[in-house]
């Protein structure tokens, strides 16, 4: 992977915009306690990564910018917050590998890689738990489930459908984020073509 | 760490040593049980005390120790074979032990996580990933931080503007909008930045990162650690 200067400077403006967006957003909704956070914030910064590698079409620009971004998170209120930035870069990894393996830059694969980027989240927490509490936290987590929906009368295949259902939103969400990236990733270079012919600003 | 004979701390004070301490306190968390786990979990808050204090600030919070009761309770209640049982719920005695042996492990890992992200700088990160193949992120995370309060002051402008456009009516096109507002304001930058660089000749190939060196005054702790680390594991086995 080599970036050149310029390359290497929108990379650095676009991981700073996500970085901003998980330190000033993320930090309001915590005080909120909005649910979803992690798909929220995941769902922004993956599309502005997305309309970075429509910028820079080269492997590795999107991993590039999560890392940026992961980097300034450690500035957030609260100190090191370790498990967003590994989220960040993870999210990143997934989007970078399907783009460079879709090959040419096309609609439907920064849908893919926005759709599976964004299904990131709800796997991370069990894989980050996993790390730091062992595997006794998916034997405890088998245990709640399965007396919860005792409790309640339900069985323990309803939960896996819950899980099921929100996966597929998950995916619809990232998705959107992809086409949304897509779209927008073009009329930015549009507007970059027209400001470079001299015809209008950048911006 | 002030009383410490000065030898000492410059022994314990290097990113080397942090990076022992780390990967030390790693593997003993992971591999040992029970007993040999509360002694693993000693020896690390005792590690972590003298090479990065920094680690034990989690300790300090009371999300850490709430987090870590609800684990041991759960254990405790959802365990198999309760000693009493209340409809679904009980007490059990090798759940408890499961949820304490979770906690243990976990106050060893964050406090080594957090001992190690406190005691290396951002740059040697960046210099340690450039290593990895991520060439010339040292400069993007210099000119990231730098970006950072311009880029938010333009993100509430660009959304304030859109608001009082009545732009947030039809929600889609106004995400839309958002992102190509906020991206091109960055892409602005990043030129003006690109501009400045070539202008002072800068080239992200000439940047000289300090490598990661292992001084000879880490070796007897690093032999200690293995040699600890060797033993608990076959004990713990």
């Amino acid at each position: 992977m080599r970036l050149g200067l310029k390359d290497l400077s929108i990379v650095a403006a676009l991981g700073a915009l996500w970085g901003s967006v998980e330190i000033g957003l993320g930090s309001l909704l915590h005080v909120w306690n909005v649910p979803f956070i992690g798909a929220i914030l995941g769902t922004i910064g993956i599309a502005i990564a997305l309309v970075g590698r429509v910028v820079v079409p080269k492997p590795g620009a999107t991993v590039s910018i999560a890392v940026v971004a992961a980097l300034l998170k450690a500035l957030s209120v609260g100190g090191v917050v370790l498990s967003p930035m590994i989220a960040i870069v993870m999210e990143g990894l997934i989007a970078d590998a399907v783009l460079t393996l879709g090959g040419r830059p096309r609609r439907g694969t920064f849908v893919v890689a926005g759709a599976l980027a964004v299904v990131w989240n709800l796997v991370h927490p069990l894989l980050v738990q996993g790390l730091i509490f062992g595997t006794g936290i998916i034997t405890m987590y088998t245990s709640v489930i399965e007396k919860g929906a005792a409790l309640f009368g339900l069985s323990a295949s309803s939960v896996v459908l819950v899980f099921v259902g929100l996966a597929a939103l998950y995916l619809a969400v990232g998705g959107g984020a992809g086409l949304l990236a897509w779209e927008a990733g073009r009329s930015v270079l549009a507007r970059r073509a027209v400001g470079a012919d001299g015809q209008g600003g950048a911006a | 760490m002030k009383t410490m004979p000065r030898r000492l701390r410059a022994t314990l004070g290097g990113v080397d040593a942090s990076v022992s301490c780390f990967a030390f306190s790693l593997v003993i968390g992971i591999c040992c049980r029970d007993w040999w786990l509360l002694l693993a979990l000693g020896l690390a808050l005792t590690l972590a005390a003298l090479v990065y204090p920094a680690g034990l600030r989690p300790l300090t919070r009371l999300r850490t120790w709430v987090l870590l009761t609800i684990i041991v309770l759960s254990s405790t209640l959802v365990g198999d074979d309760p000693l009493w049982s209340f409809g679904p719920l009980g007490i059990s005695p090798s759940g408890a032990l499961r949820g304490a042996n979770m906690a243990m492990r976990a106050v060893i890992i964050i406090v080594a996580v957090t001992g190690l992200v406190s005691s290396v700088p951002i740059d040697r990160i960046g210099g340690f990933l450039e290593r990895l193949g991520l060439r010339g992120l040292g400069f993007a995370v210099g000119v990231a931080f730098n970006l950072l309060p311009l880029i938010e002051r333009s993100l509430v402008t660009s959304w304030q503007a859109l608001r009082l456009r009545a732009g947030l009516r039809r929600p889609l096109t106004a995400a839309r909008l958002m992102l190509v507002v906020a991206v091109s304001d960055c892409l602005r930058c990043a030129d003006e930045v690109t501009l400045a660089a070539e202008a002072r000749a800068f080239s992200p190939d000439a940047v000289k990162r300090p490598p990661f060196t292992w001084r000879a005054r880490t070796v007897p702790l690093v032999a200690t650690l293995v040699a600890t680390a060797g033993v608990l594991v076959w004990f713990a086995a």
